[in-house]
């Protein structure tokens, strides 16, 4: 019997290596990392004090899963893990986005101090400018490709052809295939993917639905009273908020 | 108000949604190469070629279909892409129709070894583009510190002579290689190729003709231009090298190279020392000597200076030299700055062996001719050029340059005539040492004015140029001839020379060019030109006696007042896929002489000249092309002809003027076929070229019983006729990395010439083919050529009317990596020569170097080499060469065999602005 089932492992193995033809992933969950460089990005809008630079780390890490099948995804934080700083909230840190790229609907649920915003709208229109460079990540041979958000931030993304949607962490859409590293590198905001597996709770792929509603293009105004107090640092999280 | 916003607002809305709004739909199906089978989900990109904006997606369906709809671009490219396979990327340049069917495409599978090799090669590594290629340099595989002349021999097409350090592409003559667009080290492509970084490179463009050549007439058809542009991020870079090696019998080869790249700005310094053949990598003071030979050309030559001042891989070098360049613009190319400055001494001796077969009607003759030569040069040259923009429509460009030379030279000649029975008809021993100093001067402003209507323009051009050189030196020689057997005439001369030459020329030239309907332009051209040429020299008997006797024969002092008036006419139209230029220019040349030292009265002439032409060019397809020259031209006599100055370098050739002689004109006619298949990596290209002279200026040779030639020049009512035809293929095979050149020469002349006052007809057939095959693989790497030139000349009417010979030879250069970072190159050079037993039995040329090198250090900066030249010490190299009735074949003496070892260190330093 054992041989038996030794025989039958072998010729698995072989066949899977003889078999070249690759199929694609088309469900899914992706692990990914967010890291946001918090001294550079506090340095970037007020000053911070020699003593609070010592006390912070260079960089917050933050975790967000993102399930996805064939037309639709859901990115959100991965409570299970925990992050190494949280002193205080970080814009953007409690983002749940859905999109339905059959229906090209999103809806993105988003947080400030206490209060939740539902913003729900069609999926966000980027031009995206491909790049002739590619990198690995997460065992998946990724592309990359800019673009500039608002015509004023520059963002770089590396998608995987071999995961054929077109989503990604945020509300970053639009290429041939799921982006697995984003880089934000005037907010110093990094997105990478950990892991990739076929493992998918379908279940969990509904729109979020708790907060104010509201459509993109009026969130700035929602935000603003509350960011009034924010003095130097509100430009930062207007950015993180509207991101 | 308001009105007019809604009705401006309602147009433009109307106007964008009519250009915007058309879609065009692309499909096509995928499928594998191997299996034949479609490929689903195979992920189709479009993107906007000249922005790589991604414009639209799509995956391919289980059948491999797809198909999407994007809005109306000029130019697309679509990118088909399949994990494991190859991406294949499309250029779609214009879109003709709403729908873009691309058939079906192919992806090759990656076989799991290259892998790692090609993952760059993602968008295509070569486009085409009407008379341009590109290539993306990032999509070719090079050594670490590879230089510009390493990536240009990967590049499919492109090859690098190895010993001269001549670029072709597809058979052509790279005539110049500009960085940036501008012209680095004054357009010495040797210092560009050598010196530049090939990781630096963004793309390499070929180009038919010079990119700054706005409407050209095709005069120089058979030379490209190339272009390199530097990357984006790589504009901020400080990179250089430094080698230095010694080797057996005092050998010793250094050269320093440091570049500054900032922003705009271009900084380079050249330093180089060194006595083996390969330094020869400097031709620093070419230009100012090729000046002047062309301008002592028409002269005939002073017959004087026999040497310019060049090392052209013949004896023994002593080089010393440096060179700096720097070129820089101002933000919006409002100001443009590019100059340099070159010291060079250089040192070359040797000897040459030079055996010639004259075949004249009732004999043939052998002349022998042993050469000793010892030259040294020193020159220094500067130069500049601006470009100024004054406002959008004016535009200066100025260039200025000077030099001076001066050469020391020491030759030694015996020359023996033998007839074909081997008896001696004469023998010269000559001892001429000479001094040549040149000094020399040019200024040429361009202004160009557009005006407000597009396409018109005036420009006016002013050449200045201002030359002197002096020549002084000791002609010692002693002829004997044998003009009866058993009695000889012995002629002694013992003289010293003193030669002033000084030129003066002014030339005016200016255009007026009109746009016509559509793409058509109409150009009115005006020249003037003066030129003052005075020539003075003193030659003096060397006797015991003061004060010197002058020797009036060979002493002149001779003035020379060209003016040239001539006006002319160009149109040019494109319509379609037809683009004719048709033109002429005609003149007169007003040319009066004078000699004040002999009692020749002073002549005055004027001759007509006329130059039609025309250029007809067809496009079948973007690839697909047809050319259709004709040229026309007039061919003044020159001063040599006409009025020849004695000389008595060699005593036994003399050279006597026809002040009657008339002009000739030369017709010249070209037909090309150029097809480039570009999705098979085909090139192929046909030409044929014929010519014919009316009134032809031919010599008419008398040599007598002694083997002395006196010549004479007359026009002839026998009109010359040439044509030859090219067919050059070249194929790529990407699978096996191999590139294939075939290419085949037929050239055939029907000639008059005068011999013994009896003129021959004479036929003459040239052949030459030869195939060249080049594999380009990550760890090794060859390059073999061989060739066979045949020639056959044939008199008519006379008895030993027919010679011919053959001519094989192969080239070969591979190189190998090792392990350990070690890497061997290797290079060949054969040649035999058969036919013509004359010559004796040593006719071969067997040349053959090898070289090891090793990298160490990780970043491979350091490069340690040892260099066997010459290994079987053969010493020599041949050149046969054929005229209307002789063949002659030159041995040059060279290095021979030495060991060499150096070290050479790599130097980059990027930084931020």
């Amino acid at each position: 019997m054992k041989k038996l089932i030794l025989i039958c492992v072998a010729i698995i193995t072989i066949q899977g290596l003889y078999s070249q033809n690759f199929t694609p992933l088309f469900s899914g969950t992706i692990e990914y990392e967010k890291r946001i460089n918090i001294v550079k990005q506090y340095s970037k809008y007020s000053k911070l004090s020699e003593d609070k630079i010592k006390r912070l780390p260079q960089y917050k890490a933050s975790y967000f899963s993102l399930f996805f099948d064939s037309s639709k995804t859901l990115y959100q934080p991965n409570i299970q893990k925990k992050t190494n700083f949280n002193e205080w909230q970080f814009p953007a840190e409690d983002n749940i986005v859905f999109n339905d790229f059959n229906t090209s609907k999103t809806v993105t649920q988003k947080r400030l101090e206490d209060n939740f915003f539902l913003i729900s709208d069609s999926i966000r229109q980027l031009n995206w400018h491909l790049v002739d460079e590619t990198r690995s990540i997460a065992g998946y041979e990724c592309r990359r490709a800019n673009t500039m958000l608002w015509d004023s931030i520059f963002v770089v993304a590396f998608y995987s052809e071999d995961l054929p949607i077109s989503g990604g962490p945020e509300s970053f859409t639009g290429l041939p295939g799921m982006i697995l590293g984003l880089v934000i590198p005037d907010e110093f905001i990094s997105i990478y993917a950990s892991s990739v597996t076929k493992d998918i709770q379908r279940e969990l792929l509904k729109e979020p639905n708790k907060g104010t509603q509201t459509k993109e293009n009026q969130l700035d105004k929602l935000i603003k009273p509350i960011l009034s107090s924010y003095g130097k640092d509100s430009e930062l999280y207007r950015i993180g908020m509207l991101l | 108000m308001p009105l007019r916003v809604i009705l401006i607002y309602l147009i433009s809305y109307v106007f964008f949604q009519t250009c915007i709004g058309q879609k065009v739909n692309v499909s096509g199906i995928v499928i594998d190469s191997a299996s034949s089978n479609p490929l689903s989900s195979a992920s189709v990109k479009i993107i906007d070629q000249n922005t790589s904006s991604l414009l639209a997606f799509s995956r391919t369906k289980n059948d491999g279909h797809f198909s999407t709809t994007i809005n109306k671009q000029k130019s697309i490219r679509v990118t088909i892409s399949y994990t494991n396979f190859f991406d294949k990327s499309i250029d779609i340049d214009e879109i003709k129709t709403d729908f873009l069917n691309l058939d079906t495409i192919i992806l090759n599978q990656k076989i799991q070894t290259e892998m790692e090799v090609l993952v760059k090669s993602k968008l295509p590594a070569i486009r085409y583009s009407g008379d341009t290629t590109e290539y993306r340099a990032d999509s070719f595989q090079i050594k670490a510190h590879a230089s510009l002349e390493d990536l240009f021999n990967v590049l499919p097409g492109v090859q690098v002579n190895p010993q001269t350090g001549q670029v072709t592409h597809q058979g052509k003559t790279v005539k110049n290689i500009l960085l940036d667009g501008e012209e680095f080290f004054e357009d010495n492509p040797r210092y560009l190729t050598k010196n530049i970084r090939a990781d630096l490179v963004d793309k390499v463009q070929v180009y038919n003709y010079h990119p700054n050549q706005l409407i050209n007439n095709n005069k120089d058809q058979n030379s490209k231009t190339i272009n390199v542009t530097i990357k984006q991020d790589k504009k901020n870079v400080m990179f250089g090298k430094a080698m230095a090696g010694y080797g057996t019998n005092k050998y010793y080869d250094s050269h320093v190279m440091i570049n500054k790249f900032k922003g705009s700005k271009k900084m380079a310094f050249v330093g180089l020392a060194g006595n083996t053949d390969k330094a020869s990598t400097s031709d620093a003071d070419k230009q100012i000597s090729q000046q002047l030979d062309t301008y002592l050309g028409e002269l005939g030559g002073t017959g004087l200076g026999t040497w310019n001042g060049d090392y052209t891989g013949v004896g023994f070098p002593n080089l010393k030299g440096g060179a700096f360049h720097y070129n820089d613009k101002s933000a919006k190319d409002n100001y443009k700055i590019n100059g340099g400055y070159r010291i060079q001494s250089l040192g070359v001796n040797g000897s040459s062996d030079i055996k010639t077969i004259y075949y004249l009607p009732n004999q043939t003759l052998l002349f022998s001719n042993a050469d000793n030569f010892s030259n040294h040069s020193f020159s220094n040259a500067i130069h500049s050029k601006q470009n100024i923009k004054l406002n959008k429509s004016t535009e200066i460009e100025w260039k200025t340059s000077g030099g001076v030379r001066n050469i020391k030279s020491n030759n030694h000649t015996g020359t023996t005539v033998h007839n074909q029975n081997n008896s001696i008809l004469n023998s010269t021993n000559r001892e001429w040492n000479y001094s040549d100093d040149l000094k020399n001067i040019t200024t040429n402003i361009l202004i160009q004015k557009k005006f407000k209507k597009e396409g018109n323009a005036l420009s006016f051009e002013f050449d200045l140029l201002a030359l002197k050189n002096v020549i002084q030196g000791h002609l010692n020689s002693s002829t004997v001839v044998y003009d009866w057997p058993g009695e000889n005439d012995t002629t002694l001369i013992n003289q010293r020379k003193e030669n002033n030459y000084n030129q003066n020329s002014i030339k005016n030239r200016i255009s007026y060019t009109i746009k016509g309907k559509g793409t058509s332009y109409l150009t009115f051209l005006y020249s003037f030109e003066n030129k003052n040429i005075k020539y003075r020299r003193y030659t003096y008997n060397e006797k015991n006696i003061q004060p010197e006797e002058l020797d009036s024969l060979y002493s002149g002092n001779f003035q020379q007042l060209d003016q040239v008036n001539a006006g002319g006419i160009n149109y040019f139209i494109t319509k379609n896929k037809l683009s004719i230029s048709v033109g002429t220019e005609a003149g007169n040349l007003h040319r009066q002489l004078k000699e004040k030292f002999l009692t020749i009265p002073a002549t005055s002439k004027n001759y007509f000249s006329f130059q039609p032409f025309y250029h007809l060019n067809y496009k079948f397809s973007k690839y697909e092309f047809i050319n259709w020259t004709y040229l026309g031209s007039t061919i003044f006599p020159s001063i040599q002809q006409t009025q020849p100055i004695n000389n008595n370098i060699n005593p036994l050739i003399i050279t006597v003027g026809n002040p009657e002689l008339k002009p000739s004109f030369h017709n010249y006619m070209s037909l090309g076929y150029v097809n480039n298949k570009i999705m098979k990596n085909h090139v192929l290209s046909l030409s044929a070229a014929g010519s014919m002279t009316k009134d032809p200026i031919v010599a008419n040779t008398l040599v007598d019983a002694a083997g002395r030639q006196t010549t004479s020049f007359i026009n002839i009512s026998n009109k010359i006729y040439d044509w030859n035809s090219m067919l050059t293929y070249m194929i790529n095979i990407p699978d096996l990395k191999t590139d294939l050149d075939i290419f085949s020469r037929l050239s055939q002349s029907k000639n008059n010439s005068y011999i013994d006052n009896l003129l021959i007809p004479q036929k003459s057939v040239q052949y030459y083919a030869g195939f060249s095959i080049r594999q380009v693989r990550p760890k090794f790497s060859f390059y073999l050529s061989p060739s066979i030139t045949f020639f056959k000349i044939k008199t008519i009417k006379t008895a030993n009317s027919e010679f011919k010979y053959s001519i094989y030879s192969v080239s070969a250069y591979y190189t190998q990596d090792l392990p350990a970072k070690f890497s061997l190159t290797g290079s060949t050079n054969i040649a035999v020569n058969t036919g013509e037993s004359v010559f004796g039995k040593d006719n071969s040329m067997f040349l053959c170097g090898l070289s090891l090198q090793k990298s160490v250090l990780k970043s491979e900066a350091l490069q340690l080499k040892l260099y066997l030249n010459d290994i079987f010490n053969s010493r020599q190299n041949i050149v046969r060469a054929t005229g209307e009735n002789y063949i002659s074949q030159t041995k040059n003496s060279l290095i021979g065999r030495y060991l060499l070892f150096s070290i050479q260190w790599h130097l980059k330093n990027l930084y931020k602005q």
